[in-house]
C-alpha cells in the first residue's frame, strides 16, 4: 500500500514545501493583480528572506524562501540569499508553518529597526495571502475571482509538492502513473491549471495543458461556482447537483485527486495524518 | 474536529455524474412526438438513461426484471403490433445473452426495434470478463438487415437513436458508461448515418475509431500535428452499414491505417476495415488496437484500456512506430508558478 | 440436530465479525456491492461454519462440498467469510478491487482457491451447480453442492431451466439457497415483477421447499439438515433476509445494492452492526434466563 518511499515522509516537511513553494510565490499573482503593491514597492529594491533554524541538516531549498523585489517587479525563490534586506527567522520548521497557515507564531525579524516601514509593507503583502482562508469574508467580484485564482493555482501546484515531498498516498499515484493530466478550468474565462504526472514524475502548470487532451477535467461552471466549491465543505456530490462543476473523465481517478486535495487542506491547516485508505 | 476522509455514494449518484448523457431525454422527446414508442429495461430503470421515458411515459415503460431474451422476444413481439420498442440493458447481456433472440425473433423477423447497449467494452472494468461486451460489434455486425453503431460521445448517441428509430430497421446502439470525455460540444453538428465523420484532416496515416476510443485518437493526432506528422482522423460511427468510401480514400490518399477499439481483435471495427482493405487488393500499412484474444481483467477501465494500448498514449506510439518518427515526449517536469 | 446454545452464539459472533469486514472492504476498496453481502452473511456462515464439508487449509480437495456463489456480486461477501476462515490474508483482503488483483467484484475460480465457479451475470452458476451435482452422482462422489441465488436472479429465464432439470434428474444432493431480500437495482421485486408465490412455483418445478429466517442461524441449519433427508428431489431454501442487513440506514434500501462509505458513514455503519450485536446477544441472554 505505501510506496518504499514513504519511510522518508515528514509531514511537516511538506508542509514547509507547499507553504514555500506553492503558496508563497502566488505572491506574484497577488502582485500583478492588485496594483497597490507594485506602486507601494515601487522605489524599493530589496530582498525579504523567510526561514526556518531547524532542522538545520534540512537543506536550504527545503527551509528557506525569499523575496526579492526591484524595479516593480516580484520574484520568489527557494533557499536563502546571502544578504536579505530583512529577515523572517523562525526557530523550528513548525513554526514557520504555523505562520503561514495563519497561526498567531512572531518570527524574529533581523533588520526591523533599519527598516520599519518596509516590514509593514511586506507583513500588508502577506496578508494579501489571507484571502485563501474560506473564513476571510469576500464579496467583491474581484476578490472572488483572486481567490479562486490563488486556490487553483495553490492546488495544482501543491498535488506536485505532494509528490516531491514524497507523501505515500501522492506516491502511490504517481509512481505507476501512465501519462495524464488533469486539468481544472472554469467555464468563459482563462483561468486553468493542470496538473500532469507520469511514472514518478509530477508537474503542475497555468492554464490548458496544450500538447494532448486531458485525462480527468474538473470544469468550474463560472467564477462563483469554482468559489462556493473552494470555500463551502459540501459534498463533491452536492458541488454537481448543484451544477457548480462537472467531471470528465475517470471518476475512480478524479476521486483519488480529491481526496489529495482534502489531504492538502489538512497539511495546511496542520490536521494530517494518512492513517486512511486514499479512496 | 476531524475531517471527513473520502465520499459516500450509491447506485443513485451515477445518474447525477452523467447528465450529459443525453439519449434519455432525446427518448422522451421522440415519444412526445410518436405516441408508438416504447421502452423496455431490464432492471436498470434507475441506473441507465432510459429511466426519463419511465417517468415521462409510465404507461408506455416495461421493465421485465432480469430477463434479457424475454425482453427481446418481447420487444418483437410489440414491433408485430405496430409499436416502435427501444430497449436498453448491459451491452454484453443485452447482445451476448440475448443473442439467438435479436438475430432470430428481431432481425429475421425484420422487427422495428433499437437496442442500446450500455457499459460496452471494459467500461464496467471492475465488473471483470463477466460484465465486459468484447464481441458485441463481431456479433450484431455478423446479423443481417441489422444497422450498427457505436457513437463517440452522449450528444452523438442522441443522434444514432433518432436515426436508429427513425430509420424502423433492426439496430443496436453501443454506447460505454456515460462519464467518458466528450469530442462534440453540443448536438449542433453535422452527422450522417452510415458516413463516417471526417474529424481532422491528415495526409500521412489514417486512424479510424469508434465509441471512446474516438476522443483517444483526436489527442493522440493532435500530438502528432504538433511534431509534424498529419494524422487523419476517422470516426466510424456507423459499423454497419460501414463507409467503404471512407476507408478507400484513407487507403489510396495516405495509405497508412490504425484501427482503435474497446472491444476484441477479433470480428469488430478492425476486421471490418480489414475485410475492405483486403477486398480492394490494394496494400496498406495496417495496424489493428483493440483487446487481444482473451479476457480482460477487472480494475478500471482507463487502467485497462492503456494496459493494451487503446488510449491516446498507445495510439501514440503506434504512429510513432509506422511512421518511423521519434514524437518527441513533453519532458518539461518544472513546476510553474 | 438443532445447534446447541455454544455452537449457536459462536455462528452469531462468526456473522457479527464477517459484517464488520465486509463494510472494512467496502470502505478499503472504494465501493462494493454491500447491500446483497450483507444479507447473504447467515447463509454462508450456516454453510461454511457448520453444515459443510470443507476444510479452509484444503480449500481443493477432492471430496469437499462444493458452493457455487450463482450471485456473483456476492462475491465481497464471501472474500470476508474467507478472511474469517483465514483462506484470505488482510493483506490480500486491502487489495480487494486493485486493477489486475483477482479478489474483486466478481472472481475467477481458476485464480481464487475456494470460488467453485467464475460468476457475475446472473442466472448461471445454478446451472452449473445443476452440472456439478449430476456430474457427482455419475461419478459416485460423496459431496454435496450448494448454489446461493439471489431473488432478482429468479428473473433470469436460465434459473427455471436449471430447476426443471434438478428436480427432473432428481438431484437430491442439490440444496439452492435463494437470498430473498426482496430488492434489486430498480426496487423492490414485488413491485417490478412479481415473483411470489415463490416457494410455490419451486414446488411445481418438484423442489422440496424450506421458508426461513434468512438471518436466523438456527433455522438455515435446521432447513439444511432437512434437505439432507430428502432422497429423490433437490432442496431450495428460500431464506427471507433484508438487505443491507446490520446498517441501519443501508437496511431496504435499493441504492445500497452497490456503494461506498466515506470515513464518517464507515464509522456510522460499524457503529450500527456493532449495537444490532449487542442487541442480538441481550435478546438470547433473556432468552436462556
Amino acid at each position: 500500500m505505501t510506496s518504499e518511499t514513504s519511510q522518508h515522509w515528514q509531514p511537516e516537511n511538506v508542509r514547509t514545501r507547499i507553504f514555500l513553494r506553492s503558496v508563497l510565490p502566488l505572491l506574484k499573482v497577488v502582485w500583478q493583480d492588485r496594483a497597490q503593491f507594485p506602486h507601494k514597492f515601487r522605489k524599493t529594491k530589496a530582498v525579504f528572506q523567510f526561514v526556518a533554524l531547524e532542522p538545520a541538516a534540512l537543506p536550504p531549498e527545503d527551509r528557506g524562501a525569499y523575496l526579492q523585489v526591484q524595479e516593480g517587479q516580484l520574484s520568489v525563490h527557494t533557499g536563502i540569499h546571502q544578504q536579505p534586506t530583512l529577515t523572517y527567522e523562525f526557530k523550528t520548521q513548525v513554526a514557520l508553518n504555523d505562520f503561514f497557515a495563519g497561526k498567531s507564531v512572531l518570527p524574529r525579524i533581523r533588520g526591523l529597526f533599519r527598516h520599519p516601514i518596509l516590514n509593514m509593507k511586506v507583513l500588508q503583502l502577506l496578508m494579501a495571502l489571507r484571502i485563501l482562508d474560506p473564513e476571510t469574508p469576500t464579496k467583491k467580484p474581484a476578490d472572488r475571482e483572486l481567490r479562486v485564482k490563488l486556490i487553483m493555482y495553490m492546488l495544482t501546484h501543491a498535488l506536485s509538492q505532494l509528490q516531491k515531498g514524497q507523501h505515500p498516498d501522492m506516491c502511490q499515484l504517481v509512481d505507476k502513473s501512465p501519462d495524464r493530466i488533469y486539468q481544472w478550468s472554469i467555464e468563459g474565462t482563462d483561468i486553468a491549471s493542470y496538473l500532469r504526472m507520469h511514472k514518478g514524475k509530477a508537474k503542475s502548470g497555468r492554464g490548458i495543458y496544450s500538447k494532448r487532451r486531458p485525462f480527468v477535467h474538473f470544469v468550474f461552471s463560472s467564477i462563483d461556482a469554482a468559489f462556493e466549491v473552494y470555500t463551502n465543505t459540501d459534498s463533491q456530490m452536492a458541488a454537481v447537483e448543484k451544477g457548480y462543476v462537472y467531471t470528465w473523465g475517470s471518476p475512480e481517478y478524479s476521486r483519488k485527486i480529491s481526496i489529495l486535495q482534502q489531504k492538502i487542506d489538512e497539511l495546511l491547516t496542520g490536521q494530517y495524518g494518512t492513517e486512511n485508505p486514499s479512496n | 474536529m476531524k475531517k471527513v476522509q473520502g465520499f459516500t455514494w450509491t447506485v443513485e449518484d451515477t445518474n447525477l455524474i452523467t447528465y450529459h448523457e443525453i439519449y434519455g431525454d432525446v427518448l422522451v422527446e421522440l415519444g412526445q412526438q410518436d405516441e408508438r414508442i416504447v421502452c423496455l429495461t431490464a432492471d436498470l430503470a434507475n441506473t441507465t438513461k432510459i429511466g426519463r421515458f419511465k417517468e415521462a411515459f409510465p404507461e408506455r415503460f416495461f421493465n421485465v426484471g432480469i430477463a434479457e431474451q424475454n425482453m427481446v422476444a418481447m420487444a418483437s413481439g410489440l414491433a408485430a403490433t405496430g409499436l416502435k420498442p427501444v430497449i436498453s440493458t448491459y451491452a454484453i447481456f443485452a447482445t451476448l445473452r440475448a443473442a439467438e433472440f435479436i438475430r432470430t425473433d428481431i432481425a429475421y423477423n425484420q422487427r422495428d426495434v433499437t437496442i442500446i447497449g450500455t457499459l460496452s467494452g471494459v467500461s464496467f472494468g471492475q465488473g471483470g470478463a463477466t460484465h465486459h461486451a468484447q464481441e458485441d460489434l463481431a456479433l450484431m455486425r455478423s446479423i443481417p438487415n441489422m444497422l450498427v453503431l457505436a457513437p463517440c460521445d452522449g450528444y452523438e448517441a442522441a443522434k444514432a437513436v433518432r436515426a436508429a428509430v427513425a430509420s424502423s430497421s433492426p439496430a443496436y446502439i453501443r454506447i460505454a458508461r456515460s462519464v467518458e470525455h466528450y469530442v462534440h460540444k453540443d448536438q449542433d453538428f453535422a452527422w450522417t448515418l452510415g458516413k463516417a465523420s471526417l474529424l481532422k484532416e491528415g495526409s500521412d496515416i489514417t486512424v479510424i475509431a469508434c465509441g471512446i476510443t474516438v476522443y483517444h485518437a483526436l489527442s493522440a493526432a493532435e500530438r502528432a500535428q504538433a511534431d509534424g506528422v498529419s494524422v487523419r482522423v476517422l470516426n466510424m460511427h456507423t459499423l454497419k452499414p460501414l463507409d467503404h468510401e471512407a476507408v478507400l480514400q484513407a487507403l489510396t490518399e495516405t495509405r497508412r491505417i490504425v484501427t482503435v477499439e474497446d472491444h476484441s481483435i477479433v470480428g469488430g471495427l478492425g476486421s471490418a476495415v480489414a475485410e475492405v482493405i483486403a477486398s480492394s487488393g490494394k496494400g496498406c500499412a495496417f495496424r489493428k488496437l483493440a483487446h487481444p484474444d482473451r479476457f480482460s481483467g477487472m480494475g478500471y477501465p482507463d487502467d485497462l484500456i492503456h494496459d493494451i494500448g487503446i488510449d491516446d498514449e498507445g495510439i501514440l506510439k503506434t504512429i510513432s512506430e509506422l511512421m518511423k518518427v521519434d514524437i518527441t515526449v513533453d519532458d518539461d517536469w518544472q513546476d510553474e508558478s | 440436530m438443532p445447534l446447541s446454545g455454544q455452537e449457536h452464539r459462536h455462528l452469531v459472533d462468526v456473522s457479527h465479525k464477517i459484517r464488520q469486514r465486509i463494510i472494512d472492504i467496502v470502505y478499503q476498496a472504494g465501493s462494493g456491492h454491500v447491500g446483497g453481502s450483507l444479507s447473504q452473511v447467515e447463509i454462508l456462515v450456516s454453510l461454511y461454519f457448520h453444515a459443510m464439508q470443507f476444510d479452509p487449509k484444503q480449500p481443493r480437495s477432492e471430496d469437499r462440498d462444493r458452493f457455487v456463489l450463482s450471485k456473483g456480486h456476492g462475491g465481497l461477501g464471501l472474500c470476508a467469510v474467507f478472511a474469517e476462515l483465514e483462506m484470505l490474508t488482510d493483506q490480500e483482503l486491502a487489495r480487494f478491487g486493485e486493477t489486475g488483483f483477482y479478489l474483486g467484484m466478481h472472481m475467477d475460480h481458476t485464480k481464487v482457491a475456494g470460488i467453485e465457479a467464475s460468476t457475475g451475470s446472473l442466472g448461471h452458476g445454478f446451472g452449473v451447480s445443476v452440472g456439478m451435482a449430476l456430474g457427482a452422482r455419475v461419478q459416485k462422489f460423496p459431496w454435496w453442492t450448494y448454489c446461493l441465488i439471489s431473488d432478482g436472479e429468479c428473473y433470469e429465464g436460465s434459473i427455471w431451466e436449471a430447476a426443471m432439470a434438478a428436480a427432473g434428474f432428481g438431484l437430491n444432493k442439490l440444496t439452492l439457497f435463494i437470498d430473498r431480500n426482496r430488492l434489486t437495482m430498480d426496487g423492490f421485486t414485488e413491485e417490478e415483477m412479481p415473483l411470489d408465490p415463490l416457494g410455490d412455483k419451486y414446488k411445481a418445478f418438484g423442489w422440496k421447499v424450506w421458508d426461513v429466517d434468512g438471518h436466523d442461524v438456527r433455522a438455515l441449519v435446521q432447513a439444511i439438515e432437512g434437505a439432507k433427508q430428502e432422497e429423490d428431489k433437490p432442496s431450495v431454501i428460500i431464506a427471507n433476509t433484508i438487505k443491507g442487513k446490520g446498517v441501519d440506514f443501508m437496511e431496504e434500501q435499493a441504492k445500497w445494492h452497490y456503494g461506498a462509505l466515506d470515513s464518517e458513514m464507515y464509522e456510522k455503519a460499524k457503529a450500527s452492526i456493532q449495537a444490532q450485536y449487542d442487541a442480538q446477544l441481550a435478546a438470547l441472554q433473556e432468552a436462556s434466563s
